[in-house]
């Protein structure tokens, strides 16, 4: 536990590096509307504290969701808006256009990454999953799952295809076809518990949909066949499985 | 005389002259210098490049704190969250802490007696947030320090690995953030963590509280 721990401890310390190494020149952009206000923090509660008129050159210095930092020439600092910012001109005078992830953005994603929660076979499921898109219509997928049941708890990896044939609808259908190891293992309270690893193959159909910014809300149903047959029992099993949750894509 | 005079004033004529172009007449033997300008204007466009904007979204939280887990006395907790903040109200979040259960009652009143085994008394869970900012606000610390803060609610799924078992949880709580910087966040957070645990052959619900310290960081 305590190796586990260092090893957090050196990730998060490598991140406060990478944040101070961070910092670079700024960009640069002309007020071209009437005025624009500064808040004191990235968020429509927080109060607004000045006002800067057109033709006033400001710095953007750092993005969070839909507010930027700025700077301006008397080293004034404060958060501005998205949608103050859209008029708005470059130094050598062209308008400054900032993009918001739009739809186009979302049918043309190369990663996505996300989190499921469900119900596989009747027990609460929970997925972690990455895909990454070769063009816009397939895609590879490697997901992780945990099932938690009264009697047992299932580890799911699964890797497979991903096709998605309408990329450029609102509401996208999708196909997936996978295989993996399910791996099942009985509460300690039963008698004698044996862990069990099997392979399985699946296939999903679901949907997903562009919400806002980088969000996905994606829903499917799987369905698996383990090879859980033996010598004594001849019978895969058949599993159902439905999820539903939320994805960044980039 | 007057030839003199005249002389005299085509000297002090000629001299000033002299004096007045002299010069000009140095500046033409450096006429490559004239060319090449004392003042280099740099001529840089100012390009905008949106993608050059450092845009961190990303929180990577350390905390320490407590957790009373039910039947089992209160322990020491240490936890990690990655939070993504979606819009400027909404935040998502997956977390992983570790603890140790202590001794049950059961446990005191009858020394000698064990209920879970060692290893089975190793409290890990994750869990799946979403956030939401209830409160943004400022923080007022000294007469001249203010920090902005924010009073959230947070809530969802997940799994605690206790007594040999994985347990279905679900937690709920509220807490409160004070930025210290653009990249620094100080955090006090409480939260019901509630699962079902079979330990006398029947199902119970319990209620464990965390309280936690913690300390993000954005990158």
């Amino acid at each position: 536990m305590l190796k586990k721990l260092i090893v957090i401890l050196s990730i998060h310390l490598l991140g406060i590096d990478i944040c101070i190494a961070s910092t670079d020149e700024f960009q640069l952009v002309i007020i071209d509307d009437p005025y624009i206000e500064m808040s004191t923090g990235p968020g429509s509660g927080y109060p607004v504290f000045h006002v800067m008129e057109r033709g006033e050159s400001v710095e953007i210095i750092l993005q969070r969701t839909d507010w930027y930092k700025v700077k301006n020439d008397k080293g004034l600092e404060g958060w501005v808006p998205l949608k103050q910012l859209s008029k708005t001109l470059s130094p050598s005078g062209e308008a400054v256009t900032f993009t918001t992830q739009l739809h186009d953005d979302f049918s043309q994603r190369n990663w996505e990454w996300g989190v499921l929660g469900g119900e596989f076979g009747g027990a609460p499921v929970f997925t972690a999953y990455g895909s990454y898109f070769f063009n816009k219509n397939f895609a590879t997928e490697a997901s992780f799952s945990q099932s938690i049941g009264n009697s047992s708890s299932s580890l799911i990896y699964k890797i497979g295809i991903l096709i998605q044939p309408f990329p450029e609808w609102n509401y996208s259908p999708f196909f997936h076809l996978g295989t993996g190891l399910i791996s099942v293992k009985p509460a300690s309270n039963l008698i004698q518990p044996v862990d069990q690893d099997n392979q399985f193959s699946n296939i999903t159909i679901g949907l997903r949909t562009h919400l806002t910014q980088r969000i996905i809300l994606r829903i499917e149903y799987n369905n698996y066949v383990i090879f859980s047959a033996t010598k004594d029992n001849d019978d895969n099993e058949d599993i159902s499985e439905w999820k539903a949750g939320f994805a960044l894509f980039f | 005389m007057e030839s003199r005079l005249r002389t005299l004033l085509l000297a002090c004529f000629s001299s000033v002259l002299f004096a007045f172009n002299t010069p000009v007449s140095a500046s033409e033997e450096n006429i490559d210098q004239v060319i090449d300008p004392i003042i280099k204007p740099e001529i840089k466009r100012l390009n905008f490049d949106e993608s050059k904007i450092d845009s961190d979204n990303i929180e990577l939280i350390s905390s320490i704190g407590i957790l009373s887990i039910e039947d089992f006395s209160v322990n020491p907790l240490i936890s990690f969250q990655l939070t993504y903040r979606i819009t400027e109200g909404f935040f998502v979040g997956a977390e992983y802490g570790l603890s140790k259960a202590g001794d049950s009652s059961v446990e005191k009143l009858l020394p000698g007696t064990t209920l879970l085994s060692d290893n089975e008394k190793d409290l890990n869970y994750y869990l799946l947030n979403i956030g939401y900012d209830i409160f943004p606000g400022e923080t007022f610390v000294t007469r001249n320090t203010t920090f902005n803060s924010a009073f959230y609610i947070i809530g969802g799924l997940g799994n605690t690995q206790f007594a040999g078992a994985d347990n279905f949880t679900y937690n709920m709580g509220f807490g409160y953030r004070i930025i210290a910087s653009d990249y620094i966040t100080a955090y006090i957070d409480m939260r019901d963590q509630a699962f079902s645990i079979d330990l006398f052959g029947d199902d119970k619900l319990t209620h464990n509280l965390a309280i936690k310290f913690g300390i993000g960081f954005y990158f």
